[in-house]
């Protein structure tokens, strides 16, 4: 659906008023991890602008049908996750377990997906020592990787959490205020880890879009 | 308008774009084989729109307040204007 101010809303719910989705310290945290990769991104240019031909000849050994994949798995299954949460809130639909579960199981395509593109590079004799480029492609993507396991802990504490609270007979979508105000401590605390982790992924998911061009398009 | 397979339409079509901007970067990309193209800068540009994308949509920055919206599309701004600016200065 497509408003007159020409924004696509979902129809379970529009927003009220301005909200940060997640807290402060979560995009403190966003913030600095994407600095810290807008700087390993400048690093890696500037490295390949001291040996052009080499970064050139050697992006050339990477299978971008790698990329490709890679790509289309983390923008779905962070799809899958954004689908999974109430637009504008903290809750969890009702069918939230089965997105959850898909967006986990893409998460673990893209993991075997790195870990064979690592290990054919690896025994073709493209090793991180074998240049400059290569350092930096094993370095970039090991560290994105890390941050997909951490995004993977993530999902799986929103999923047992989901899990947890159907168990004990109440709708994560359709609870009582009442019942709502009552539980407000553990009720924070939920809604921080699935707004946080849900921002989380899609972190991973954006950074990964600026590596793809820069790695295996771009150099 | 309802996906029904993913009970959201924003994630839908919103992903949809994200997999054809993808297509269309790979399409671009992996046939060219020169140094200094403006290709890249095309590249460069897509990639920041598709980051943009999943900010403001996927990270619901569309609805937050006006500095943190501000702060997540200069960031995009800067980082397109310094992969760029490398690229072309390196």
């Amino acid at each position: 659906m497509r408003t007159l101010a020409g924004q696509w809303t979902d129809p379970v719910e529009t927003p009220k008023g301005r909200r940060s989705p997640g807290e402060l310290g979560t995009w403190l945290f966003l913030s600095i991890d994407l600095s810290f990769f807008g700087v390993m991104f400048g690093a890696f240019l500037h490295e390949r602008g001291r040996s052009a031909e080499e970064f050139h000849s050697s992006a050339r050994e990477l299978n971008p049908w790698f990329g490709l994949a890679m790509t289309a798995v983390l923008i779905t299954s962070s799809a899958l996750v954004f689908a999974a949460l109430v637009p504008y809130s903290a809750r969890l639909r009702p069918h939230a377990l089965t997105l959850i579960d898909g967006a986990l199981g893409l998460g673990l395509v893209f993991c075997a997906l790195k870990a064979v593109e690592w290990s054919l590079k690896v025994s073709a004799g493209f090793g991180p020592r074998k240049n400059a480029f290569f350092t930096y492609y094993f370095d970039l993507t090991a560290i994105h990787l890390v941050h997909v396991v951490i995004g993977l802990g993530f999902l799986l504490a929103i999923r047992e959490s989901y899990v947890r609270t159907q168990r004990s007979g109440e709708s994560v979508a359709e609870r009582d205020p009442a019942e709502t105000s009552r539980r407000a401590p553990s009720d924070e605390s939920r809604q921080a880890l699935i707004e946080g982790g849900a921002c989380y992924w899609h972190m991973v998911d954006l950074v990964w879009v600026i590596l793809f061009p820069l790695l295996y398009l771009a150099s | 308008m309802r996906v029904a397979l993913i009970g959201s339409p924003v994630a839908g079509v919103v992903g949809v774009i994200l997999i054809a901007a993808t297509l269309a970067t790979f399409a671009l990309g992996s046939h060219h084989h020169g140094t200094g193209s403006w290709i890249v800068l095309v590249l460069w540009a897509v990639a920041l729109f598709k980051a943009r994308l999943i900010g403001m949509y996927f990270m619901d920055l569309r609805t937050a307040p006006l500095a943190l919206r501000v702060c997540f599309d200069a960031y995009c701004l800067v980082l397109w204007a310094v992969l760029c600016g490398m690229y072309v200065w390196s």
